[in-house]
């Protein structure tokens, strides 16, 4: 199969050729690339050794990445994949129409597919008890490979809720989750070492655009949530390019910590609090389900005059 | 459209590309000062790489597609038309470029100047990958992937 029959070719055999290649090749130039990565931080590292303030070899908090990379990677294993793809292919069975995957349609997969990824990641961003688990993917204050790496325990939970409405539209689960998959290539764009790249940045997820959605500071959160393209984001207005303000990473909410453990439950500890302390049922399940920022926040009581006469005078005084 | 007219499209997109690529590893501009330079390597033609790039590596990998340009040439033109040898061995021949010397010149274009001095480096680093990567998909050294399928 050579290159121009393949991309020309209509039939699945060759649309599965064309992507067991391209998949293949964009996995060789990812490891390339972080191995290039790997290498010219290490040459600096050694270059610098005798520059005071050199520069750490690895950041503070890519060993917490590479725990929680490891952490979601077992749970995908174990229950999300099968749970993503039984409910693409529970969704593609009850329904009443089967888009075939070829060379004619795969354009409308890969339109699905992005389609599926922008409304599942705006989800994890803006219902707050799904925000609670994407928000540890959130919370570094670096932005590079290594970030794109700390992922979340509990991401399938909605992925599943999203792909089956979609898969139930007519778009078989194989290629649907094919198209998906495209999106582990992400790592790429988690970088401040390439930048602007002119209309690239306005069509495509690129390092620009994919930092704005990192960024914490006012009017970039919420925005540019798309996996390969930024057709949907575009579509929807929540497509943002950088401005002149300097791009703060992370939380609003810094977790302030390096410990992985801390870092998972972060968000969620403030969650429970919340929902714990909220007033009214109806307050519990804006907590739970409302947008983060929006809902009630448990501010701890001053202690009052009777709370520090029980304490002993010095340490009134220390107070 | 038959293949062959797409086939001939594919070659004259593929060649702007190859140009481009060409240009950029050579000089590490990717639009040249020159106007009539600028017509042949202009920064969007790189982007049918996106596509293109991966492909051929799998290819490679695979054994479907020789990462030898006059071998991929011959084995598409027997195949699907003289258009398809041209594109392939095109593609072959512009990612034998990225493979061996123009992913250091991306990599030294974006390194902020604390690391220019490392850029030779980047250099050695991108040849001893490409090294490999022939020799590996041309069996000189054999991880257990198909051979280069004979045609």
């Amino acid at each position: 199969m050579d290159l121009l029959t393949s991309i020309g070719a209509i039939d699945t055999s060759d649309v599965e050729a064309f992507m067991k290649f391209w998949f293949t090749g964009t996995g060789a130039i990812l490891g390339l690339v972080l191995a290039a990565e790997i290498l010219i931080r290490l040459f600096s590292w050694i270059g610098d050794r005798n520059t005071p303030g050199r520069k750490r070899l690895i950041s503070k908090d890519a060993p917490a990445n590479f725990v929680l990379a490891l952490h979601a990677f077992i749970i995908e294993g174990a229950v999300g994949l099968a749970a993503e793809g039984g409910a693409a292919y529970a969704g593609a069975s009850i329904s009443h129409w089967h888009i075939p995957f070829n060379g004619y349609t795969i354009i409308f997969y890969f339109l699905a597919a992005e389609f599926y990824h922008y409304i599942y990641h705006r989800l994890g961003h803006e219902v707050r008890i799904l925000w609670a688990d994407h928000s540890i993917h959130h919370s570094s204050r670096d932005y590079e490979f290594f970030t794109s790496w700390r992922l979340t325990p509990g991401t399938w939970i909605y992925k599943v809720a999203t792909i089956m409405p979609i898969a139930m539209l007519g778009f078989g689960p194989v290629g649907l989750l094919l198209m998906a998959k495209s999106i582990s290539f992400q790592t790429f764009i988690h970088t401040q070492r390439i930048g602007r790249l002119g209309w690239f940045d306005q069509v495509f997820c690129s390092p620009a655009n994919h930092s704005i959605h990192h960024a914490c500071n006012a009017r970039y959160i919420d925005k540019n949530y798309g996996g390969g393209t930024m057709i949907w984001d575009q579509f929807f207005g929540t497509f943002i390019l950088p401005g002149e303000e300097k791009i703060k990473f992370g939380i609003t909410r810094d977790v302030g910590s390096h410990n992985p453990f801390k870092i998972w439950s972060f968000e969620f500890g403030h969650l429970i609090r919340d929902a714990w302390h909220a007033p009214t049922l109806k307050d519990k399940l804006v907590v739970l389900f409302g947008r983060p920022g929006e809902t009630y926040s448990f501010k701890p009581k001053a202690p009052t005059a009777d709370d520090l006469s029980d304490l002993e005078p010095g340490l009134v005084a220390a107070e | 459209m038959d293949h062959n007219a797409l086939n001939l499209a594919y070659s004259v997109i593929l060649a702007f590309t190859f140009l481009t690529t060409l240009h950029f590893s050579v000089t590490g501009q990717v639009e040249s000062p020159n106007p009539v330079i600028r017509i042949f390597t202009n920064r969007n033609w790189f982007y049918p790489l996106i596509i293109a790039g991966p492909y051929m590596l799998g290819a490679f990998y695979f054994g479907a597609i020789s990462p030898w340009p006059p071998e991929a040439f011959e084995a598409a033109r027997a195949k699907a038309g003289l258009w398809a040898g041209v594109a392939t061995a095109l593609a072959a021949a512009t990612a034998d470029i990225w493979l061996f010397w123009a992913t250091a010149t991306v990599f030294r274009r974006f390194a902020p100047p604390s690391e220019q001095r490392f850029v030779k480096y980047y250099y050695l680093a991108n040849l001893a990958v490409g090294i490999y990567l022939m020799a590996r998909f041309s069996h000189l050294i054999d991880l257990g992937a198909a051979p280069v399928r004979q045609h």
